[in-house]
């Protein structure tokens, strides 16, 4: 008993504990001057928590909230982005701790608490941290329960385990909410979040970019086939194609990126696709069936959807991927309108097989052929002549491929650096390198033959996840080929590396490198290098797997995937129809959750006969014979017995079983199992039938 | 809350106060009549979904308008984790709905006795708060309408006694009114709360006033604690014959035996019970009730008997703290109407108030 009404002690200490918590979880947009303020205020608090220092007064925290706003301003510049926002936020936050004095403060900071936790979705939803952003909800719901403690009866076990107690009943009712609720579409702009990533494939290609992203073990995307997976030869996921070269970067031609025009690209077979070829015509033809599949982007801040070549987009699937409008580009590749800041799945449909812009104009000719003026001299020399001797292109696309074969060129990631005829020291002096320096080659050999080649920078292969059937493409799956134009057959996939390292195609990058020890030599700690242990390879996959669902069942669980569920569920989803299965839920969900918190729990340390003897009184409590207080067994048999003599033999036989077992120390079998029948079947009526 | 007579005299602000007033009292009114048949008076009241009522608190109107913002969050950035964490805080808010009401419901509360006290000084009111089962019960507040609450936990243990204090007002009957029992327990988002009538009432004593000395203060003398009168009643003892003693008071029979002349002494009895008489003193009716009240306090300290003579009661003389409680309590009571049935016949049978009964004398030191 106590007649405090102040904040408990212990509620201090979650507070604290839990600001730890929550700001970890924002440290990587946490500047080194606001990690300072946050611990300045922490240690503050705590030294007020031990006494040793009293509240602040207003010159200083007015000192402080002027330098965290001047910080702010200093960092982020202009108004309006999300992470002033947040950092206003955090600011806040931070400031708010040392000034707690009633429950209302504490308040104040446990809600901004939680709306932290809501802003650090914003920039990061894996599953991971999903998880530990439910283990910071559970810290702030004990802070509320320390909080409502007094100062007597504290103790942060018990705050803890209410607190779990209430999140794991919250989360049916989230699971229906989150289920049914309508998803809406945003009500007005909001500044992006940006993402964080770091790396990524850039619209130009120097020797040396790949080679870099290929250290990288950094998942790019995921794809789930609806069926079997192509061959991996067929696996080459496309970005964009490379048309302008300078003698050292390859760059994209900007009207090969433009959104095709009206035109649609053609299916002989289907009707209605609504896509888009280009002002310049490319004229596609799809051939045999398509393939469908999911590709769950990660975020890269680029608008290139990587998917296998040519993808069609149908309605279908603008549709499906309801919240991005995809386009496709005159150079056969797939854009989204929107860059990719957050992970997102599409849903596509590619044709492998097809034929592509079969004619050609001569202006397209002269761009698909265009090289610098003076570069590369002895490619060059080499190019003329060797397509004088072949005839053909075809013939002269051989002797190339055979060239690179038989030579002997050396894949590494460590290549030389080279200088300004770059072809022309990586094909007859270092040989050394990785797909960029093949296809690089290769394209500016063509064009110097005067065939039409550009260079097309993607991803090639992936890693099968067994658990889920998806394939897992990493930054060092990034690739560069060629594409060659032939009269006739249209844009033909060539990849000069597949000559050089086989196996870089067949198996990927770790089985292409000569010298095994280059791969991913800066991620020393990733479970990747531990592919050879298998049962660690096997929990990497599956956890991989399980993030994969978790992106699609959750992050992207939009208005289009919620209702395929409410169909499969619910057949026909008509409002009512939602109402009553929500009402229905909510009410069995809190229906069991009052069960378990008012049934009448009777500790288990009563012994079984008593507590039998219990249900014997309470069913005669119902005819108003009441056991007083200490009244023994027999007198008050005797006194039932009196009032409703019909009930003799049953109140005798019961009794004298309670007292045999309780007094006479029968702990028989028999004697239990007589006793407790006879309790269970004790219906007592006010008169005899 | 008194209503002015003459509404015509105050000004139009104090006029609408006084409606404003007039509307508080006939809703007070409607709401005591509703509360006293929903929850009737009894001395001992098990609470469950019929007496609990609950409500969100300020700060969990407060949530339900952050859950909201949190919400627009979610819509406008279209993020599933936060639409999931909108859906969580919302189960938790809607959930701590039970766990506050299961934090009251099942708890009986007993009237236990109650303590009388001097007026404008603290009344102790015992209350038994008991569970059946394990279920805990946490953080529980305990409070007479205005007054501090007393916190309350029933963890560990299955009853409580808790001593709830009350202010007392004149003297006569206190009755404290409904006791306010409140939990926020586990988030404080939300309040359970019931007003019991527990059905206790107490005794308020007037307020001791020192005026003029005890009634024939002569009479008492602390130190041996008789008091004699020469006189010819009652034999006493002998002393030595003193010239001028009557030949009658002369002990010849001890003279026979001793050869001394002794004299007989004889003393008359003097009545030294104490009589607090209404008639003794002066002024208004407070006033006297006050000074008999002090004069009560003062014999009780000394060492004879006292009774009590007023118009309403009259009280042989006795002493200790049960006749000085009887003896308080019949002034308490003078010319004052309970206006609660039940507690008289509680008020005549009860042993219980005679165990609240502790040293009064040093309680109004």
């Amino acid at each position: 008993m106590s007649t405090s009404a102040q904040i408990p002690r212990s509620s201090i200490i979650w507070m604290l504990l839990t600001q730890f918590a929550v700001m970890l979880s924002h440290l990587p947009r946490l500047s080194w001057w606001m990690i300072a303020i946050w611990l300045l205020c922490a240690t503050w608090r705590m030294a007020m928590f031990r006494g040793q220092a009293s509240y602040p007064g207003l010159g200083i925290r007015l000192l402080l909230v002027v330098l965290g706003c001047g910080g702010i301003a200093i960092e982020f510049g202009s108004l309006g982005s999300l992470d002033i926002a947040v950092a206003l936020l955090m600011l806040a936050f931070s400031l708010k701790v040392i000034e707690v004095k009633e429950r209302r403060d504490l308040f104040i900071v446990l809600f901004l608490a939680y709306f932290i936790v809501a802003a650090a979705f914003l920039f990061s939803q894996s599953l991971f941290f999903a998880v530990y952003q439910l283990a910071c909800v559970v810290f702030i719901t004990a802070a509320l329960v320390a909080m409502q403690q007094t100062q007597h009866d504290q103790s942060s076990i018990r705050s803890l385990k209410t607190s779990l107690k209430l999140v794991a009943q919250a989360i049916p009712i989230m699971l229906v909410f989150f289920l049914v609720f309508p998803r809406l579409g945003p009500l007005w702009a909001v500044p992006d979040s940006k993402g964080n990533s770091s790396t990524g494939m850039s619209d130009n290609m120097s020797p040396g970019d790949i080679a870099e992203l290929s250290r990288s073990p950094e998942v790019a995307f995921r794809v789930v086939f609806e069926g079997a997976i192509p061959e991996r030869e067929q696996l080459y996921w496309r970005a964009t194609t490379l048309s302008y070269f300078d003698g050292r970067t390859w760059t994209a031609n900007p009207i090969l990126q433009g959104a095709a025009g009206k035109q649609q690209r053609q299916n002989e077979k289907r009707k209605g696709w609504h896509t888009q070829a280009q002002a310049a015509a490319t004229e596609i033809t799809l051939l045999g069936k398509p393939v469908r599949y999911e590709i769950n982007m990660e975020p890269n801040e680029q608008h290139w959807v990587f998917a296998l070549p040519i993808a069609a987009i149908s309605e279908d699937t603008n549709r499906v991927t309801s919240r991005r409008k995809l386009i496709a580009t005159n150079d056969l590749s797939i854009k989204s309108k929107d860059p990719f800041y957050t992970r997102s799945l599409l849903s596509l449909e590619s044709y492998l097989s097809y034929r592509a812009e079969p004619t050609m104009t001569d202006r397209r000719q002269r761009q698909e052929t265009a090289l610098p003026a003076k570069s590369n001299p002895r490619t060059r020399q080499v190019a003329e002549n060797w397509y004088r001797e072949a005839g053909s292109p075809e013939a002269y696309i051989n002797k190339v491929l055979w060239w690179f074969r038989e030579q002997d060129y050396y894949y590494t990631l460590k290549p030389p650096k080279l200088g300004r005829y770059s072809i022309d020291e990586f094909l007859f002096d270092t040989k050394m390198g990785v797909c960029e320096h093949y296809s690089s080659a290769f394209t500016f050999m063509m064009r110097a033959a005067g065939i039409p080649a550009r260079v097309v920078i993607g991803y090639q292969g992936g890693e099968e996840n067994p658990f889920n059937q998806s394939l897992i493409i990493r930054q060092y799956d990034a690739h560069a080929w060629a594409e060659v134009w032939l009269e006739g057959s249209g844009w033909q996939r060539f990849d000069p590396t597949g000559a050089v390292a086989p196996e870089r195609v067949l198996y990927g990058l770790e089985e292409a490198l000569s010298d095994r020890s280059e791969f991913m030599t800066d991620s020393l700690f990733s479970p990747l290098r531990y592919r050879n242990i298998a049962w660690l390879n096997g929990a990497r996959l599956r956890l991989d797997a399980l993030n994969y669902n978790w992106h699609k069942w959750v992050i992207n669980f939009d208005s289009q995937r919620q209702l395929n569920v409410l169909q499969a569920l619910l057949g026909n989803v008509t409002p009512i129809r939602m109402a009553l299965v929500m009402m229905v839920t909510l009410c069995s969900i809190l229906g069991l959750v009052a069960i378990s918190l008012l049934r009448h729990r009777v500790s288990a340390s009563v012994p079984a006969e008593t507590r039998l003897y219990w249900l014997f009184c309470q069913r005669l409590e119902r005819l108003g014979l009441e056991r007083a207080p200490g009244e023994a067994p027999g007198d008050y048999a005797l006194r039932v017995i009196q009032q409703y003599p019909h009930l003799d033999s049953a109140v005798s036989k019961i009794t004298g079983h309670y007292q045999a077992i309780l007094y006479a120390g029968d702990a028989s079998l028999q004697t239990m199992k007589d006793y407790r029948a006879a309790v269970r079947h004790f219906r007592p009526k006010s008169v005899a039938r | 809350m008194n209503i002015p007579d003459d509404l015509h005299r105050v000004n139009p602000g104090d006029r609408r106060k006084a409606t404003d007033t007039r509307y508080r009292i006939h809703w007070r009114q409607r709401w005591r009549q509703w509360i006293d048949r929903r929850l009737p008076a009894s001395r001992e009241i098990t609470l469950n979904q019929r007496n609990v009522f609950i409500f969100p608190t300020p700060a969990g109107f407060a949530f339900i308008g952050f859950l909201f913002i949190v919400l627009l969050v979610a819509i406008n950035f279209e993020n599933s984790p936060v639409y999931a964490l909108t859906f969580l805080l919302f189960g938790i808010f809607v959930v701590s709905i039970l766990h506050t009401f299961s934090n009251l419901s099942g708890i009986t509360l007993t009237a236990a006795h109650s303590e009388p006290a001097f007026t404008g000084r603290d009344a102790t009111f015992h209350v038994v708060l008991s569970k059946r089962g394990s279920r805990t019960y946490q953080c529980l507040q305990l409070s007479w309408q205005e007054n501090t609450p007393v916190w309350v936990s029933l963890i560990d243990k299955h009853e409580e006694w808790i001593a709830l204090r009350y202010r007392t007002g004149p003297r006569g009957y206190c009755d404290p009114g409904r006791l306010k029992v409140e939990t926020r327990y586990p988030i404080g988002l939300l309040r359970a709360w019931t007003w019991v009538d527990l059905d206790m009432q107490t005794v308020v004593y007037p307020h001791p006033v020192a005026a003029g000395h005890l009634p024939h203060t002569a009479m008492i003398s602390h130190d041996s604690g008789h008091v004699e009168q020469p006189g010819s009643d009652d034999f006493y003892g002998l002393r030595d014959y003193q010239p001028g003693d009557t030949i009658k008071s002369v002990a010849w029979k001890n003279y026979a035996k001793t050869g001394q002349l002794s004299a007989k002494q004889f003393i008359d009895p003097v009545d030294h019970r104490l009589w607090l008489r209404w008639d003794d003193t002066q002024g208004e009716q407070e006033q006297r009730l006050s000074q008999l009240c002090y004069w009560a306090l003062e014999a009780e300290r000394g060492h004879s008997e006292y009774g009590l003579d007023i118009p309403s009661a009259r009280l042989s003389p006795s002493r200790g703290q049960h006749h000085l409680h009887e003896l308080l309590r019949a002034l308490a009571l003078y010319n004052v109407v309970n206006t609660r049935n039940s507690f008289k016949a509680l008020d005549k049978s009860g042993p219980n108030s005679s165990a609240g009964e502790r040293d009064v004398g040093l309680a109004t030191q």
